[in-house]
């Protein structure tokens, strides 16, 4: 019986060592001589393949300096749970250098001095090179720049061609100087609205959050969620119009999904399943169009707007410095390999990163971002809304505002309260949240 | 006539063919059980399916009750886009070793509450039970500092370590099992001259088999199903849980089904495999340690 005790002993000793020995740690190569730059992604499976593509292209770059960059994937379901996750790993006094991070973000991340100015920094970089107007976004405060973007996302209408033919329906307008009407878009989505229950067809679909409502409020010469004092413009005319040009689709009309339709199937999924003819939503969808769906003809057009002159929202995420880093030239210089026209391309082929800021990429039509399917009326809308785009009043008190506004938004939707009364209580909430902030 | 057919006598022949009588309970307990049945079934269906349809057909309505046409491309996408295989053996190495360190961990320190008896062994059994108490989220921050200082963040060890070393519900769950076993073999045992580790091989281990096998059931899947611990202590791809790797098919934009439903029939299987292998005894220990409801 004795032998029992070195066999436990044995046991013992192989589950320690295995458990060492398979760990990743043991295996991680030692690489002193590099200046190895840490890069927390965002874990969002169908877009980490475009952005480490990217990265591995400014890699090459980055070699014959000595700097390569390490990607780290944060996974995370929203912009607010990487933030949050970030926030804790430099609290932490985990070495992260550079990042990338959504235009919401941005003003608290300056607030909180988490980012490196990068305004000496931009020097380096010319017009010819890159669309220098796409830089002054939520990342710009007080003339500082505290990041680069690293793409253009806006909103476009999108439409089922095939729907529209059926109906004898004109397809909505490409120019976005004269676009249809929101009341064009009304008279549309009722004809287009068929059916009941699970297999109902609904005519329109767009959301009417904090950061989409400025383009309609906006095109009928209102203000974007704010006025010119900094005060809440929801409750001004032009920005209830549009929350009630929303309700009486929602209500008289019902050619628009309610919340308790879009609960599990999204109005994307609606739109991709032939049961929604028309959705306004950003570009970041625009690769799901292109790729995925193969049912019907997809068109493009301008967003509804009160009298023809069409807003597109913006939202320009951005690369920036952590500030904390130890190597902060060799992460400005790895935010420029990031830039290179070869990394810019990488991410552009996999459809990742909206659109594109280095010029040469947009314009190459080998690269073909656009695609061929599309016809060129639909080319067109696309590349226009680029001259229409509206920038998202983001400021330290948006994010907190936003997802609390969004809290009471679904009793408007459903019809609890009138848009009126939305709109005051959306006012009151971003008071409050303004005036705890102070 | 045909050479098939029966003569008339047959059927008339009571004895022969035995109809159940009708009993108004046992409908109803069927009747129930179709339903459960059915709630059970139907998602796991609706997951099978939607894993091989193409993206536009997930969400048509009326649904196609089974693809048409038929895809992998949701499960090559699946291992395209994210590193699913290097998760799946991550996954397993950290559930394999976590459940063998879980399970001879637990059931030495179970013998002991069992079967020697010691100053206070009561009151350090009920202390060791209240851990189970205490919510795995409050002792999640003093870990991560704890694993940061050993270097072990963005490894695997603070994934196995701790359930290797401690598992208050497996060493309940043993000792229940083992104060079932009648002590005349530890006395025999011990008249033979066997110490305390002899008798924990030799005899303790054969005889709490079906327990074992639960308790390691339990413990694979709870390892295997981690999603908080890999999402605090893992940063790297390549060191991903298959748990975070199906997460990351949610994002800001929306859910992508078909990829999310693909990954989770993957992860599926290695569970269903190893419970199907010990699904005998899985309900002999549940039976016998008394965790039957």
């Amino acid at each position: 019986m004795k032998r029992f005790a070195p066999r436990f002993m044995l046991v013992v000793a192989l589950l320690i060592a295995a458990s060492l020995v398979l760990s990743p740690a043991a295996a991680a190569p030692a690489r002193a001589e590099l200046t190895e730059l840490v890069l927390p992604l965002i874990g969002f499976a169908t877009e980490l393949p475009g952005w480490q593509a990217a990265v591995a292209e400014a890699n090459k770059l980055l070699e014959p300096k000595n700097i390569h960059i390490k990607t780290q994937t944060v996974t995370a379901t929203t912009w607010d749970e990487y933030y949050q996750k970030v926030s804790a790993q430099l609290a932490a006094g985990q070495p992260l250098d550079i990042g990338r991070i959504a235009e919401s973000q941005m003003p608290t991340v300056i607030k909180k001095g988490q980012a490196v100015d990068l305004t000496d920094y931009i020097k380096d970089f010319t017009d010819d090179q890159v669309y220098l107007s796409t830089f002054k976004n939520a990342a710009y405060q007080n003339s500082h720049y505290y990041g680069i973007p690293s793409g253009v996302y806006n909103m476009l209408l999108y439409y089922n061609k095939d729907m529209f033919d059926k109906a004898g329906i004109a397809y909505p307008s490409a120019d976005w100087n004269n676009g249809i009407t929101m009341d064009q878009a009304r008279e549309y989505a009722k004809k287009l609205t068929k059916g009941e229950g699970a297999t109902k067809t609904f005519g329109f679909a767009a959301g009417p959050y904090m950061a989409f409502i400025g383009q309609y409020a906006v095109s009928a010469g209102g203000a974007n969620v704010f006025n010119k004092d900094g005060q809440c413009a929801l409750t001004e005319p032009e920005s209830v119009a549009a929350y009630k040009w929303f309700d009486s689709m929602l209500r008289d009309d019902k050619s628009q999904p309610r919340p308790t339709d879009t609960k599990v199937v999204s109005a994307w999924d609606m739109f991709k399943s032939g049961r929604l003819a028309m959705t306004v939503d950003g570009t970041w969808f625009f690769s799901s169009a292109k790729n995925d769906i193969k049912g019907f003809k997809v068109g493009i057009a301008a967003v509804p707007s009160a009298k023809g002159k069409a807003y597109s929202s913006q939202f320009v995420d951005s690369w920036l410095v952590w500030k904390g880093t130890k190597h902060e030239k060799e992460a400005w210089e790895a935010l420029k390999a990031i830039y290179s026209v070869d990394a810019t391309k990488a991410l552009a082929k996999k459809g990742v990163g909206g659109i594109p800021v280095v010029k040469a990429v947009l314009e190459d039509k080998e690269l073909d971002i656009i695609g061929s399917q599309f016809s060129a009326d639909d080319k067109k809308a696309f590349l226009e809304s680029l001259n229409h785009t509206l920038a998202v009043p983001y400021n330290e008190f948006y994010a907190e505002a936003d997802t609390k506004v969004n809290q009471v938004m679904d009793n408007w939707l459903l019809g609890t309260v009138t848009p009126e009364d939305f709109a005051k209580q959306a006012c009151d909430i971003i008071a409050k949240v303004k005036g705890a902030q102070k | 006539m045909t050479s098939n057919s029966l003569s008339p006598g047959v059927f008339q022949n009571r004895s022969l063919v035995r109809w159940p009588a009708f009993n108004l309970e046992m409908v109803l307990i069927y009747i129930v059980l179709l339903l459960v049945l059915i709630t059970t079934i139907v998602p796991f269906y609706w997951m099978v399916t939607t894993s091989l349809k193409m993206d536009e057909a997930i969400f048509r309505m009326p649904p196609d009750l089974l693809p048409s046409p038929a895809t992998i491309n949701n499960y090559q996408q699946v291992f395209d886009l994210m590193p699913m295989g290097a998760a799946l053996v991550n996954s397993i190495k950290i559930a394999v070793i976590a459940t063998f360190g879980t399970l001879l961990s637990s059931s030495m320190a179970a013998y002991a509450f069992a079967k020697i008896k010691f100053r206070f062994r009561n009151v350090l059994f009920f202390g060791f039970l209240a851990t189970m108490m205490i919510p795995g989220q409050v002792t999640l921050i003093p870990l991560y500092i704890l694993f940061s200082r050993l270097g072990w963040i963005d490894t695997h060890l603070p994934l196995m370590v701790p359930f290797m070393l401690i598992n208050a519900y497996g060493v309940f769950l043993l000792r229940q099992f083992m104060m079932g076993i009648p002590d005349a073999y530890i006395e025999a045992a011990r008249l033979d001259g066997a110490s305390h580790l002899q008798i924990y091989f030799r005899i303790m281990m054969p005889l709490c088999k079906p327990a074992l096998v639960t308790l390691g059931l339990f413990s694979f899947l709870g390892n295997w199903n981690n999603f908080l611990g890999p999402l605090i202590f893992l940063n790297t791809d390549s060191n991903f849980t298959v748990p975070l790797i199906i997460n990351s098919f949610r994002t800001a934009y929306g859910t992508n089904w078909g990829l999310l439903m693909a990954a989770a029939c993957v992860a599926i299987i290695p569970p269903l495999l190893l419970y199907l292998l010990a699904q005998r005894f899985f309900v002999q220990g549940v039976a016998l340690s008394g965790l039957r409801g």
